[in-house]
């Protein structure tokens, strides 16, 4: 080969390998030059990342601070959103090692909400950390990461006064929520109603790592503090709260216990009931079915929202009404004499005795409870007078609890009425059925130891509490304000014979209410038996104690179980009994007659 | 003595002195990985022990050895050798297949008494030695007879080292196979047809890879016509050529769409099971991109690199140290590495130019080639433009058989270039 020859090719050569070099540092220059802001940032993002730091949330317990929702710590393993939409065989890799359901896995992807990673496991097991740990260098964006979960350490106890926390939807995410993926948010009770104080603020922190995803350092300088949840104390005594829970065990119905001096909700049961921490990790939508198609509905709260007819303690709002106008005198008897029926214009009005009371006078009524007296009494009031009356004893309107979404129930009026079945349509026989608490009206079990906290106290309404105070994290309490009503429900002279006449349903040999006394203490209480159109009746049962100056009010309803008298005084006594041997005031020992 | 001196004075100066500056900033890049990286908080150990370090300046002083040793020696006993060094290559490459160590995926290494070594590296020494000494027997010959011997020499190198499995390493002979022809004489339209289709294949997979778009395909093909005007060649042969490119070309895309991701992702795996399998394809690719890009005109200055020191970048010390240089010296140190190996290849290829015996032209070809093959592939993979293969950066990357080859033939290269008057 010659020396041209040789001289060119071996320039050839070297021009081929120059343009190769060239390719090479023009690319060069393209990324450290031209782009050199894009991986400079991109090589920040991949050892800096800006860290929530998850608030603790704040702890429910009741007045004693027996702690009744707290946090326990679980560790959830995450993923970056877009490697796993992308299919990275990393993501594969790890559904292999914990031998998770591949197309569950994807499903969860798919379905997940916005953000930039996606949860696979939500409750990863000491084994499935142990896995992630081992092989941290194979499963580089994999996260693990430890976060709280809500626990209930009771179980049902006072489930629909606690509630339960759920994890937010898609649309409760946002830039102007302070919620992201996952996050746990009050779904219902106090846990919905004091979410914002309970949910603290979450804080935020800069944290370098390495590429096995282990922190390295923080950058303190953006550094978000975290705030923690309030501590919220309720108002209820979780001892009595369990007592009422066991005596209604297998009834359906609810029970509302007050401190007649505050308005504090000591005790409300509304059963069936619901186990709290079902909810907590995701409940199955099957789980969740079961339960909203239980024709029990475990999850509705009974003793706030529930409506029910008063039944036969309404007759002392009925004997309020007309004693505070003066249309009647106690001591006298109707022209009437109850013989089981009564007849009204062209229709019989039965009495729940068949065989009938014969001659009463208003406290025998009472204390009988006898329909007939009523139907005649309540002829010389209007419908009007009686709605007022009741409205001033606070049924049929709200009574200001914290939000519960309570019921109002009804208290029908002329307008009311009118309005249903057209002016003129309706005929004063309305008035015989409103007079037994039956008819049209309708109350909750809340509202009813209201009014006989009232009628037993001091003669005002209180405005019922279920939180007794809430003390942020550096200590500061804030405790609920107690507010009455500023006229009294009734006057004096009215409201002592009420009392008198309820404490004789209990005491007296022929009263209704004997199965809910207690021994050492004089209770005073009102029995019903509501009916109802589409099944047994609702057996009622309100009443205060000590009937002199009394502490509590409990209202008690079992729904479709007959009798008030038989059924639910007896579960009152034995709550009040409970009651006042917690306070150490029951000298002789034996159960409630 | 006298006679070392009398050789070491001819031995081209600038070729000692690329060779010095390359190994140089390689041991400064294996050390920076085995330095504890400074976070903001606290000191990050490093995972790269200081005993690869360590290794690694042993490997660089055996290697300079060697290298005195391949230059002391004059190269007519090495041409003398050629084939019997390619039969002991066949040899060690058979053995490795059936006692070699497995690791990685493959079964690459042989061990000698705790000393493991790569035959596949060994093997290119040898292909550079028997081709040499083939092609410069046969200089006047037809292209044909000069192509065939060619293939007869690199098939079975090829073959038993894909079967390993290594394809980077594999792909590395017909590259120095190639530039030897055609300094052989072989016509330059035959090696373009040779080359050209594979050319135009990578051109397209790179382009949509790593550019993302077929637009450097396009600019090749409109390249490859302007060159076949120029070469006058037979309206048959033309076409041939064109068809031939345009179906390796277009074929590319059509086959690799098909492809599920998991099926593209277990090609690449194939290619290099224990790096891309290990994090998932991309991973690396991204993160080497990350560390170079960050690294700027200057650099993060030396052992400051985030990327290295955190352990994102894989492989930081072997088949990446390239991204290690362009993180903490810049676009200027990536481009000094550039210029050095530019300088080797060049001075190479001078000595091809001047040398007087046509085995001494082959060999110093071949050393520039397989020089210019792997810088420009391991690099080109650093930047994203090829898929990761696992091809070490030849006198910089950690590892005792790719040193000890790279010295080699920077020893057989000073010894030509000492002896180049020698006919």
């Amino acid at each position: 080969m010659d020396e041209r020859r040789r001289q060119w090719r071996s320039r050839a050569m070297l021009i081929v390998v120059g343009l190769g070099f060239a390719g090479l540092v023009a690319t060069l220059f393209t990324m450290q030059v031209l782009r050199h802001e894009d991986y400079a940032q991109l090589a920040r993002e991949n050892r800096q990342y800006s860290r929530r730091v998850l608030a603790p949330r704040g702890l429910i317990s009741d007045r004693a601070g027996t702690t009744l929702a707290h946090n326990v710590y679980q560790a959830r393993i995450t993923y970056p959103r877009r490697l796993a939409l992308n299919g990275d065989p990393t993501l594969d890799r790890l559904i292999e090692l914990l031998e998770l359901d591949r197309e569950l896995v994807f499903e969860r992807v798919a379905r997940a909400p916005r953000g930039d990673r996606v949860m696979i496991v939500r409750r990863a097991t000491p084994e499935q950390i142990a896995i992630v740990e081992e092989h941290r260098v194979e499963l580089p964006q994999v996260q693990l990461w430890v976060e709280p979960r809500r626990h209930y350490r009771a179980g049902s106890l006072a489930a629909h006064l606690v509630g339960y926390v759920g994890e937010v939807r898609r649309d409760e995410t946002g830039p102007d929520s302070p919620y992201n993926n996952g996050d746990l948010i009050g779904r219902t009770g106090i846990e919905a109603y004091a979410e914002n104080l309970l949910r603290g603020t979450h804080g935020r922190k800069v944290v370098e790592v390495n590429a096995a995803g282990h922190v390295v350092g923080e950058l303190p300088e953006v550094r978000v503090p975290v705030v923690p949840g309030v501590h919220v104390y309720l108002t209820i005594h979780s001892v009595l709260q369990r007592r009422l829970e066991e005596l209604m065990v297998d009834r359906v119905g609810a029970g509302v216990v007050i401190e007649v001096a505050t308005g504090d909700v000591l005790a409300a049961v509304s059963t069936p009931s619901i186990d709290l921490n079902e909810f907590t990790g995701g409940i199955s939508h099957e789980r969740a079915a079961e339960l909203r198609d239980d024709p029990g509905k475990p999850e509705f709260n009974r003793a706030f929202r529930g409506v029910y007819p008063p039944g036969s303690p309404f007759k002392l709002i009925t004997a309020a009404a007309a004693l505070e106008r003066n249309r009647v005198d106690p001591k006298e008897t109707f022209e009437v004499s109850c013989t089981g029926q009564y007849r009204f214009g062209n229709r019989w009005f039965g009495c729940w005795k068949p065989e009938g009371h014969g001659k009463l006078d208003l406290e025998g009524a009472i204390v009988q409870s006898c329909d007939v007296y009523f139907y005649q009494l309540i002829q010389r009031l209007s419908i009007d007078e009686l709605a007022e009356t009741a409205r001033r004893f606070g049924l049929g309107r709200e009574t200001g609890l914290e939000s519960f979404h309570e019921q109002t129930g009804l208290v029908p009026d002329e307008d009311f009425f009118d309005a249903r079945y057209g002016k003129g349509k309706w005929t004063d026989g309305q008035k015989l059925n409103l007079a037994i608490g039956q008819g049209e009206l309708l109350v909750t079990p809340l509202q009813m130891a209201l009014t006989f906290a009232a009628i037993g106290g001091d003669g005002h309404l209180y405005v019922p509490h279920v939180v007794l105070v809430s003390e942020n994290a550096y200590g500061v309490r804030e405790p609920r304000r107690v507010f009455r009503s500023t006229e009294p429900v009734c006057s004096p002279r009215v409201r002592a014979y009420l009392r008198r006449s309820m404490h004789s349903v209990v005491a007296d040999e022929d009263g209704t209410g004997g199965l809910a006394q207690v021994a050492d203490i004089e209770v005073a209480g009102k029995t019903g038996t509501s009916e109802n159109p589409f099944g047994e009746h609702h057996a009622w049962f309100v009443a205060y104690a000590p009937a002199e100056d009394p502490e509590v009010a409990v209202a008690v309803i079992v729904e479709n179980a007959g009798h008030g008298g038989e059924i639910a005084a007896p579960i009152v006594g034995a709550l009040l009994r409970s009651y006042f041997e917690l306070q150490g005031r029951l000298v002789t020992p034996g159960e409630a007659r | 003595m006298g006679r070392l001196l009398a050789v070491l004075v001819r031995a081209d100066a600038l070729t000692i002195f690329a060779w010095s500056a390359l190994v140089t900033i390689g041991l400064a890049a294996v050390y920076s990985c085995t330095v504890d990286f400074q976070s903001s908080a606290e000191i990050v150990p490093s995972t790269v022990s200081r005993a690869v370090f360590h290794s690694q300046m042993t490997w660089v002083l055996i290697g300079a050895s060697v290298a005195l040793f391949c230059m002391l020696i004059p190269y007519r006993h090495f041409e003398a050798l050629a084939y019997l060094t390619y039969a002991i290559a066949i040899v060690l490459l058979v053995a490795v297949l059936l006692v070699g160590d497995e690791a990685g995926g493959g079964r690459r290494w042989l061990s000698f008494g705790g000393l493991g070594f790569q035959p596949s590296e060994l093997a290119k020494v040898a292909l550079i030695l028997a081709l040499g000494r083939f092609l410069a027997a046969r200089a006047e010959r037809s292209p044909m007879v000069l192509v065939g011997g060619a293939v007869a020499f690199v098939a079975p190198l090829f073959l038993l080292v894909v079967r390993e499995p290594d394809l980077g390493t594999s792909l590395v002979y017909p590259a120095i196979a190639v530039p030897m022809l055609f300094w052989a004489g072989v016509p330059a339209r035959l090696i373009l047809a040779l080359v050209s289709p594979v050319l135009s294949a990578v051109v397209m997979f790179s382009g949509q890879q790593a550019l993302g778009g077929v637009w450097p395909w396009v600019l090749y093909v409109i390249g490859l016509t302007v060159l076949l005007y120029f070469a006058r060649l037979y309206i048959v042969q033309n076409l041939l050529l064109m068809g031939t490119n345009l179906i390796t070309g277009l074929a590319i895309p059509l086959v690799w769409e098909k492809l599920q991701p998991y099926q593209q992702a277990r090609i690449l795996t194939f290619f290099s099971p224990s790096e891309s399998d290990r994090l998932g394809y991309g991973y690396q690719t991204f993160q080497s991109q990350v560390a170079i890009g960050s690294g700027g005109l200057f650099g993060k200055g030396y052992l400051e690199g985030s990327q290295k020191g955190l352990a994102f970048l894989p492989e930081r010390h072997t088949d990446f140290i390239f991204s290690v240089i362009g993180e903490e010296f810049g676009l200027i140190g990536a481009v000094a590495v550039l210029s050095f190996f530019l300088l080797l290849i060049a001075r190479a290829l001078r000595v091809a130019e001047i040398s007087k015996r046509p085995f001494a032209g082959m060999v110093a070809v071949g050393v520039a080639s397989y020089f210019a093959f792997q810088a420009v592939v391991n690099i080109a993979i650093t930047v994203g433009l090829l898929p990761v293969t696992g091809l070490p950066l030849p006198l910089l990357s950690k590892g005792g058989s790719s040193m000890l080859v790279s010295c080699i033939m920077f020893g057989l290269l000073l010894n030509v270039s000492a002896r180049w008057s020698e006919v």
